[in-house]
């Protein structure tokens, strides 16, 4: 896999959702009477850091809420962000889509602004599943916009769910089958994750369902089986490519590199000088704050301090499965990783894969994988 | 003063009969303590005690009455009230010539009310009867004198019918031990012999040595032995507690008070001991001096392993004060740097863990608590073990002994099929059973020591709804055919769980321990067998299945910092836990399963 250490990213926060899913924490909203101010800040929260930062831009990520919905600021935030940035010519441009709102402006908006792969917010493709986990699409929906998205970009990947309430082996059998036969570039699969303030979350503390830890982890082997053969290539704990085309402002954050997040509660990692003392932000969560102060709230900052770097070096690559770049983390560090925790690789032997080049997680113990990073930092 | 102005006494109760308010208002009564230094149950100083209700430590206390226009002198000698500080209450009673004995309306005669008697007759006590409680509505004064008479076999008939807590009838008491308890005897110009009842530590004075002179004089300078050791002592102050302990000029027969002598080790000041004079001294000592033995072992291991220096100081600061506290270094596979520590029995090792806890803020992990066993090797060698990991192969062992108890119950009759169902269950042996009386059987049964450590109280209380009382001595050693249960935890044995048990209990046992740690053993990394063995052969066995939950966790960019926080949580709760071979514990699931 290429190195996207080098890279610089920009995430975009579009916090605007049709309705709230059972299982989400995220920050987004439904009532939408606030959109146009909101572009109105993030275009000059925009302009204001453009001035602060000047990087080529490698990538860029708008993500949500449901940026598909925001189609019709799409103009107004392409020239915010090509104004005040060098963005690369081959850049990634990213966007996060759901089927409900995949309309021709939406493909039309997206194109125009320059996007090049549409990440689409699939699921599943059972609509009882659908139903119960309070989506507004259905399957059917789901799949034109699959067509129609994958006809209309390069690059289209599809986000789905596993360790969902009332859910079969047969479900997602059926769901990954199908979505293979399209062509897709990319899958992310996540387990369900009870997050505290979820509707869902409540459900499991009032026992309407439970979560079982054995019959996720099997539903999730069986849809590592599935994406293997429909030609995914497992690069990350929870995400698949074909023909290597992985997204790249992903693989650049867990390749420690820098990006600036921009929007509301958008995070930010920015090194000094390629070192340290790094800095990672985080904009305010506000949504009244952020428009009132047209998006010159303070952000909160952290300071990362060298040795607080490498463990977050480690905690991100190893998430993928080529893991540790060992020359790129000496180089970084000054120093030599291999011996620094000869002692814990040696112990942790058995789950990982060690050369002098990489340190990796073997796949199959990432089910364990923060026992195993937690016990290397 | 003169001895015939002198009585010396101690309360004997059963828990919550009400022995301590009884002498906190002795107190009040006799103007002893102001009013406003006086706390609630005053003799009991400890948190532990004062929480439980119980006393541990002795404390006496000096009271001047006045009766019949003239001035008396009261010690009140406060006695520990549980099985397992017999043998120090035996020495409490020795340096009495009578004693209350209070019985709770309520409640009527219980088992230690009758072991507690036996001792105080046994020393040749008077013994006053008091029914307390009177003020409660279900108090029944006449049947409880009945009681004592029947069960007893003394007479109750002029006891007074007293409330501790509303200070009714309380003079009669006072009344009654003046007239009915004998003076001290003994001579004044006899050579000295004090009998050592207690000691306690103070960081000035040294190891301080609560005395009842039985002949002769103390005073300060005077050069003094010890009975038991012959090590001579020069003493450096002699007083009385009012209760405070205040320096007097001597201590002179039939008196009860302190005496420092600069002794850097309550272990000099041996609670039975004869304290006499370094030339002309006695030539007999006061009979009845025991050496104290631990009859319950326990590792006891701190829960950070970083805390064994803090342990070991709290264990030596304690042992001041605790001559029956025994502690050597002990060192385990799975729980590290510890202790082993020997107690008097079940209650003493509580104590002394919860002050552990308490005072010296020490998380501890406590190994499963053992007796001492006699092991009779092949060739005549007999070993004391007491350390289940200590045990020789079994084939080096050509029988082993285990300490027995005789086991005295009180219940009411609808309990005793329940009770003797549980006697049997533990290999209990029939003794004898009568009735008291319609509403109370009384059971004899011998028991190993081993069972009445285990679980044994536990069982009794939930059988009998609490009804059932029990005391026991330890009576000697029997033959039985014992056998070492070890727990495996993924191919490797883990010691501080090895136990040593009956070999009928093992396979139950081993069952319920393997059990249990499945379900406190938190999923790891691969998947951990649990095998319960006896001699290498598998008896039990349970899977801890692998940890499969991380895939579910995703990260963004914008996770890193909460990502960060959940894997410093992660690493933080490794700290607190032990490495057997490839598994770790938490401590919480060692104490889990030690505790039950």
């Amino acid at each position: 896999m290429r190195s996207y250490f080098d890279d610089f990213s920009l995430y975009i926060h579009i916090p605007y959702c049709a309705s709230k899913c059972a299982y989400c924490d995220f920050l987004s909203f439904s009532d939408r009477s606030t959109m146009r101010a909101y572009f109105d800040a993030l275009c000059a929260e925009i302009h204001l850091r453009g001035k602060e930062v000047a990087r080529k831009v490698n990538s860029i990520y708008l993500g949500g809420g449901t940026p598909s919905l925001a189609a019709a600021y799409f103009p107004m935030l392409k020239d915010a962000i090509f104004d005040s940035f060098e963005v690369e010519k081959d850049a990634e441009i990213s966007a996060e889509a759901n089927p409900e709102s995949v309309s021709d402006a939406f493909i039309e908006a997206a194109q125009a602004f320059g996007v090049n792969r549409v990440s689409l917010g699939v699921q599943s493709l059972s609509d009882p599943l659908l139903k119960r986990i309070g989506r507004v699409h259905d399957r059917k929906t789901a799949l034109a916009a699959l067509s129609r998205l994958t006809n209309a970009f390069p690059s289209v990947g599809a986000d789905i769910m596993v360790g969902l309430p009332s859910e079969s082996d047969a479900d997602v059998r059926e769901t990954i089958k199908t979505l293979c036969d399209f062509p897709l570039t990319h899958l992310s699969c996540y387990g369900l994750i009870l997050e505290k303030g979820t509707k869902l979350y409540a459900e499991a503390k009032k026992g309407v369902f439970t979560q079982d830890e054995d019959e996720t982890a099997n539903r999730y082997d069986l849809a590592c089986e599935l994406l293997a053969n429909g030609g995914f290539e497992r690069y990350e704990i929870s995400n698949f490519a074909r023909d290597k085309k992985v997204c790249r402002y992903n693989t650049s954050v867990w390749q420690y590199a820098d990006y600036l997040g921009l929007g509301l509660g958008a995070s930010s990692f920015l090194k000094k000088d390629g070192g340290f003392p790094a800095r990672r932000r985080k904009n305010t969560r506000d949504l009244n704050r952020y428009i009132e102060c047209a998006g010159k709230a303070r952000p909160t900052t952290q300071i990362i301090e060298h040795e607080e770097g490498k463990e977050e070096f480690l905690m991100l690559s190893l998430r993928l499965t080529e893991g540790v770049d060992v020359l790129t983390y000496n180089a970084l560090f000054g120093g030599n990783l291999l011996s620094e925790k000869q002692e814990k690789l040696s112990r942790l032997a058995p789950f990982l894969e060690i050369s002098d080049r990489k340190i990796a997680i073997k796949p199959e113990y990432f089910y364990v994988s923060n026992s195993i990073i937690s016990d290397l930092l | 003063m003169d001895r015939e102005h002198i009585r010396n006494f101690c309360i004997i109760a059963h828990i919550d009969h009400g022995k301590s308010t009884l002498a906190d208002r002795l107190m009040d009564v006799t103007g002893t303590v102001p009013e406003r230094e006086a706390k609630e149950q005053l003799l009991d100083n400890m948190d532990i005690e004062r929480e439980r209700g119980i006393t541990i430590k002795l404390q006496p206390v000096r009271m001047f009455y006045k009766l019949d226009g003239e001035e008396y002198m009261l010690n009140l000698i406060d006695t520990p009230g549980h099985v397992d500080f017999t043998y120090e209450v035996s020495r409490s009673l020795a340096a009495c010539e009578g004693a209350v004995l209070v019985v709770d309306a309520t409640q009527g005669v219980e088992a230690q009310t009758l072991t507690n008697v036996y001792l105080a007759i046994d020393n040749d006590l008077e013994v006053i009867p008091v029914i307390n409680k009177v003020d409660l509505s279900g108090a029944d004064v006449e049947g409880t004198k009945k009681e004592i008479e029947d069960i007893i076999g003394i007479s109750a008939a002029d006891a007074p019918a007293i409330s501790a807590k509303t200070g009714l009838n309380v003079e009669k008491v006072l009344e009654s031990i003046i007239y009915n308890l004998p003076a001290p005897r003994g001579s004044e110009n006899a050579p000295l012999k004090a009998l050592i009842f207690d000691s306690v530590y103070d960081n000035y004075k040294g190891a301080i040595s609560l005395i009842r002179v039985i002949d002769g004089t103390v005073k300060v300078g005077d050069k003094i032995k010890m009975f038991s050791t012959g090590k001579v002592f020069d003493v450096t102050e002699v007083g009385v507690f009012t209760p405070k302990m205040i320096p007097t000029e001597s201590l002179n027969a039939g008196e009860v008070g302190y005496l420092a002598a600069s002794i850097k080790n309550v272990s000099d000041t041996a609670v039975g001991d004869t304290i006499t004079l370094a030339e002309g001294g006695t030539k007999e000592p006061f009979p009845g001096y025991k050496k104290v033995k631990p009859v319950v072992f326990a590792g006891i291991f701190p829960a950070d392993g970083s805390k064994y220096t803090e342990l070991r100081e709290a264990l030596e600061k304690l042992k001041l004060n605790d001559a029956s506290l025994f502690f050597e270094p002990d060192v385990s596979a799975a729980l590290g740097f510890g202790f082993r520590c020997g107690f008097l029995g079940l209650l003493h090792m509580e104590i002394i863990e919860e002050r552990l806890e308490r005072e010296f803020n020490i998380d501890l992990v406590t190994t499963a608590p053992s007796v001492s066993y006699k092991v009779h090797k092949y060739g005549g060698e007999v070993l004391n073990v007491d350390n289940p990991s200590h045990l020789p192969s079994p084939s080096e062992i050509d029988y082993m002994e285990e300490p027995i108890v005789r086991a005295c119950l009180f219940t009411p009759p609808e309990y005793v099929g329940p009770i003797m169902e549980l006697c049997q269950g533990k290999r209990g042996v029939f003794i004898d059973m009568s009735y008291v009386d319609t509403s109370r059987a009384k059971l004899i049964y011998d028991i190993p020591l081993a069972e009445i450590v285990y679980d044994f109280f536990d069982d009794l209380k939930s059988r009998t709804r609490g009804y059932a009382s029990m005391d026991y001595e330890i009576t000697g050693f029997q033959k039985s055919e014992l056998v070492k249960l070890d727990i495996m935890l993924n191919g490797e044995v883990c010691d501080a769980l090895s136990l040593i048990v009956h070999k009928d209990d093992a396979y139950p046992r081993g069952r319920s321990i393997a059990e249990k740690l499945k379900e406190v053993i938190p999923r790891q990394m691969f998947e951990i067998p649990i095998q319960a063995t006896v001699g290498g052969k598998v008896i039990a066995r349970e899977t801890v299945k692998a940890m499969r939950k991380d895939v579910l966790a995703k990260c963004y960019g914008g996770d890193i910092t909460r990502k960060k926080k959940l894997l410093e949580k992660q690493k933080e709760g490794k700290k607190r836990m032990r490495q057997v071979g490839s598994v770790s514990l938490p401590s919480e699931a060692f104490m889990s399963i030690l505790k039950r």
